[in-house]
């Protein structure tokens, strides 16, 4: 009785230090978020205040007004959406001929997409930049979102363990049945794959979202740019005027903040699925 | 007769639903991959026509004061790997209980990894400003620290990186030690337990070599990433790095879009491949020693 009693008490510290560092940790966001609202004279402040004395709403509506941000939310919500539907649509189709059926030469491809997984992307940035020139593609978003039509080669494996996990009988009744590899695959492993395709979706929205080189690269004009590249750019332009810039940061984080929070539980075990694959 | 039209159509139909794929590995993988191997033995500036100078590339590259002060850099920033696997590990440790409220836990430290780094990255900026930043205030204030002038400091700005990039990615591979830690049989040890085995003996001998596969997953994947590091470094330094920030993504970056020097951006980008398969080697040798499967 009295070990489990001080061993509750010995959870409760645990919890309560583990809990200030988590605090520490998100300071950064805390301080981004009151920085955002306080007045030019107020940021630079010593010692510096953690509450804004007045709370400067303002900061928003003139961060709009000096910069694109709309613009640029904009993009990067068609970037990011656009890609997830490349990415969910080519990789379920590719994964599920990988997993389940069999054709000439399959190990062969498998072993290729295993290989191009490795390669580091830096490596055909350049080549592809070209390409993207000659197609007179600069500027434009098309060189971010259409490869993604072609299939991400990560989630195309992840996909792949999961549609063979799936018990084979499934498939094997379907086709004695007379089902077509395309009705199996539509009428069967899509829905019975959702929450991995659920997780898929959000890590790659949320990479989308983020993705900063690609963005940098490819979009000059200020109006093209997405919220990584814009904000950057923002960060060039605004010596000093530290509250506009926090507005940016804010604006650029909270959309990835709430969906986060909305769909941990999918995210989490996304990144769970990572360490099993190893 | 009918078997081999089955066995036609299934070829058939596979690389049907094969293709998107396949046109990707073309134009966005393979091809990109090949043409990338001409231009390391390429000048090119993009304007002119190309031409082939050989290893000269390289040569010059060997030369280059620059680039070697980039490697040094990205070597100095990879120590952030250890750092990060090493508070990672600890954390999962104490975070791996059943209760709620340490998943509630793994999902708070989980958020800077999640955001976008250029966003954190400008936080970071700002909380490390060296007259009015919020640290340089908490270290004088709470430890009478005169703080440093950390990104305008030759010798703190690749510290510094390392701070933002460890704080970003602690979230992440706690979650990663997480799975690895609940793959291990509790029954292993419910009998250390009843072999009298005190919390860090079980720490020690029981928890840290069965968790080594996992441990081995975040190293060589951190510093994979790690070499490869942009984001972090070009906001950091307000697109601007000098000889003591930048790093070797930024100079292939700078001479491939900045100075349309393709063939050098391209070599740099193998060299970068080539250190990258190297150490990854190497970390599998290692593994072949230390890292014990259940």
């Amino acid at each position: 009785m009295n070990k489990t009693k001080l061993e509750g008490i010995n959870n409760l510290i645990l919890i309560l230090i583990l809990f200030g560092i988590g605090v520490l940790m998100l300071l950064p966001f805390i301080w981004m978020f009151f920085t955002s609202l306080k007045d030019w004279g107020e940021i630079f402040k010593f010692p510096p205040t953690l509450f804004p004395s007045k709370l400067r709403w303002e900061n928003y509506k003139e961060l709009f007004q000096i910069a694109p941000v709309i613009a640029w939310l904009k993009n990067s919500l068609f970037l990011s959406i656009v890609s997830t539907i490349g990415v969910l649509l080519s990789s379920s189709i590719v994964a599920f001929a990988f997993a389940m059926m069999n054709f000439k030469g399959k190990g062969f491809w498998f072993s290729i997409l295993l290989l191009t997984m490795m390669v580091p992307f830096h490596v055909t940035m350049i080549p592809q930049y070209i390409l993207f020139r000659y197609l007179g593609w600069i500027n434009t978003l098309k060189p971010l979102w259409v490869p993604t039509f072609t299939g991400a080669p990560y989630m195309i494996f992840l996909l792949r363990q999961f549609y063979r996990s799936v018990p084979n009988s499934y498939f094997e009744s379907a086709r004695i049945d007379g089902a077509s590899f395309w009705q199996i695959f539509y009428r069967i492993y899509v829905p019975l794959s959702l929450p991995v395709t659920v997780t898929v979706a959000l890590l790659t929205f949320i990479n989308q979202w983020n993705y900063f080189l690609g963005p940098l690269i490819y979009l000059n004009d200020i109006n093209k740019m997405t919220i990584t590249a814009g904000l950057s750019f923002l960060q060039g332009q605004s010596f000093g005027y530290w509250n506009y810039i926090m507005a940016g940061s804010t604006i650029a984080v909270l959309p990835i903040l709430l969906l986060f929070l909305l769909t941990q539980k999918y995210i989490i075990e996304g990144i769970m699925l990572q360490a099993g694959l190893k | 007769m009918i078997k081999k039209s089955y066995r036609f159509i299934e070829n058939l139909i596979g690389y049907i639903f094969l293709s998107p794929w396949l046109f990707g590995l073309i134009f966005f993988g393979l091809g990109p991959l090949i043409f990338s191997i001409i231009l390391c033995f390429s000048e090119w500036d993009l304007i002119s026509a190309p031409k082939l100078i050989g290893f000269n590339n390289f040569l010059s590259l060997l030369e280059d004061e620059l680039f070697w002060k980039s490697l040094r850099n990205t070597l100095l920033f990879s120590f952030s790997v250890p750092i990060s696997t090493f508070i990672s590990l600890f954390f999962a440790y104490l975070m791996n209980r059943p209760k709620s409220i340490f998943s509630v836990l793994r999902s708070i430290y989980f958020i800077p990894s999640v955001t976008p780094a250029v966003a954190n990255t400008v936080v970071w900026v700002w909380l490390l400003h060296p007259q009015v930043g919020i640290i340089n205030y908490l270290l004088k204030k709470f430890f009478s620290i005169q703080g440093p002038n950390w990104l305008g400091d030759p010798n703190w700005i690749i510290p510094s990186l390392i701070i933002i990039a460890v704080w970003g990615a602690i979230g992440y591979n706690i979650v990663l030690f997480t799975a690895g830690l609940q793959a291990i049989d509790p029954q292993i040890y419910e009998a250390a337990e009843i072999d009298g085995a005190n919390k860090w003996q079980i720490f020690f001998k029981i928890t840290i070599p069965l968790i080594s596969p996992t441990t081995f997953f975040v190293l060589v994947t951190s510093f994979i990433w790690s070499f490869q590091v942009f984001d972090i470094s070009y906001i950091a330094t307000n697109g601007r790095p000098d000889e003591h920030s930048l790093t070797i993504v930024y100079y292939l970056f700078q001479n491939a879009f900045q100075y349309f020097k393709i063939g050098k951006a391209s070599a740099i980008a193998w060299i970068l491949t080539l250190i990258i398969g190297f150490v990854t080697y190497i970390e599998f040798k290692i593994e072949k020693k230390y890292v014990f499967y259940q």
